[in-house]
């Protein structure tokens, strides 16, 4: 009977990790957040930013089955909470006094905390990262994994070197990049990891061999790439239990 | 309330198709590399061999949707090229050459039997600063560089053909 009474709730707390939890965080004038959150009580938080194509339904499948490791994950629709569609210079109009509201809402509750930003959303974890070590009292923050990052101010024109986002070189921060090798990017990760650690990040990187960006969500994903979306919660979470450097210090 | 605010906003801002599909005329500049690569069969391939032709250099990969797309009229642009000083060098990332056989035979109308180069280390790729699948760069009978274009399009469509064959030596 005890054995059939667990199995119930073992089951009704699946099934609202699966869903989520529907809140909303005020953090400025007229700006309410929505986020959607799971695994709510989890020692472990996870900041999911959108990219810049907003936040998609497989962003909220992994953080499902993240919640299922550990984490809390937070899944913030930045975009909605300011009416901004979902492109990539929408990301420059979120100031990041956004993403330290929202980690003021739920870093007590958490004794480790991470972000989580792919694409060009990566350039706004980094913001929000240095925000938030930033504002008053400093606070710490564990670390941010980035899936197959584009940190570049614009989009490089061909025959032109790039320049990175000021960011890119300003943050502090143990850093693990998730990047498969059928990209562009791949062949510049690189340079995009010195630039990284001359604003005195620690960066690991591990590459997926056969994926292409946004594998995960790709509407003409192959086979492999759909098998391997189905395990980047566990990919993600193996990224940070290998985070370059674990030291919860603010700089 | 908030999708039709998103809706409105792309239709003002988003660049539209045609605009992205457009060849970028450039400052004349000369080839950042000898673009020294093998084909298919191993034979050595440098831009310098090229000198009196319009080249269109295109990087690709056999896993790039747009790339794959943009093949067909890559091919009957050199089809209605044919006779003139015209060539196509297809510079592929660092795929193995049982993919790119395998991609070659699924693509039959057109057959394509333009040169594909194997850039298997990424070189090219970074000399030529390339960021995007495909990229392309049309080349002048100097080897200069003379247009971009990030993303596919039709090769063969009248305007693009217009720009190429500008380029040729006898209409200079």
């Amino acid at each position: 009977m005890k054995t059939c009474v667990a199995a119930f709730f073992c089951m009704l707390l699946n099934v609202a990790w699966a869903s989520g939890e529907s809140r909303s965080i005020h953090v400025a004038p007229e700006v309410d957040v929505p986020v959607t959150v799971y695994g709510a009580g989890n020692p472990k938080l996870i900041l999911w930013l959108p990219s810049e194509m907003g936040v998609v339904n497989a962003d909220l499948a992994v953080a499902a089955q993240l919640a299922r490791q550990g984490f809390e994950v937070w899944v913030a629709d930045l975009f909605s909470a300011r009416f901004l569609p979902a492109i990539p210079s929408s990301l420059h109009a979120i100031p990041c006094s956004d993403i330290t509201q929202l980690l003021r809402a739920a870093a007590p509750h958490h004794t480790k905390i991470y972000l989580l930003g792919s694409g060009h959303g990566a350039g706004l974890a980094l913001e929000g990262a240095r925000c938030w070590q930033q504002s008053d009292p400093p606070h710490p923050i564990d670390g941010a994994v980035l899936l197959f990052p584009n940190l570049y101010a614009d989009r490089p024109e061909p025959g032109e070197a790039p320049s990175y986002l000021p960011i890119a070189s300003r943050t502090r921060l143990p850093i693990f990049i998730l990047q498969g090798n059928l990209s562009p990017w791949y062949w510049y990760l690189d340079e995009m990891q010195i630039t990284l650690e001359r604003g005195g990040s620690e960066v690991a990187v591990k590459i997926l061999p056969g994926m292409r960006d946004r594998f995960y969500f790709r509407d003409d994903a192959l086979p492999r790439e759909r098998e391997l979306g189905g395990r980047l919660a566990a990919l993600i979470s193996e990224s940070i239990d290998h985070l370059p450097r674990k030291k919860r210090k603010a700089p | 309330m908030k999708g039709i605010a998103a809706i409105v906003f792309l239709l003002a801002f988003a660049p539209s198709a045609a605009q992205a599909k457009t060849l970028q005329a450039l400052a004349p500049y000369a080839a950042p590399t000898p673009l020294a690569l093998q084909d298919l069969n191993g034979k050595s391939h440098t831009l310098a061999a090229y000198k009196g032709k319009v080249v269109l250099v295109n990087f690709w990969a056999t896993w790039c949707p747009p790339c794959r797309a943009e093949m067909p009229s890559i091919q009957r642009l050199k089809m209605r090229m044919a006779g003139k000083p015209f060539a196509v060098l297809a510079v592929n990332m660092a795929e193995s050459k049982a993919d790119i056989d395998t991609f070659l035979s699924a693509m039959q109308d057109p057959k394509l039997d333009f040169t594909i180069l194997r850039d298997k280390d990424g070189a090219a790729l970074k000399a030529w600063k390339v960021f995007v699948f495909p990229t392309s760069f049309v080349l002048d009978a100097d080897g200069k560089v003379r247009y971009s274009l990030i993303g596919s399009t039709e090769w063969d469509a009248p305007d693009t053909m217009k720009q190429i064959e500008a380029l040729l030596p006898q209409a200079r």
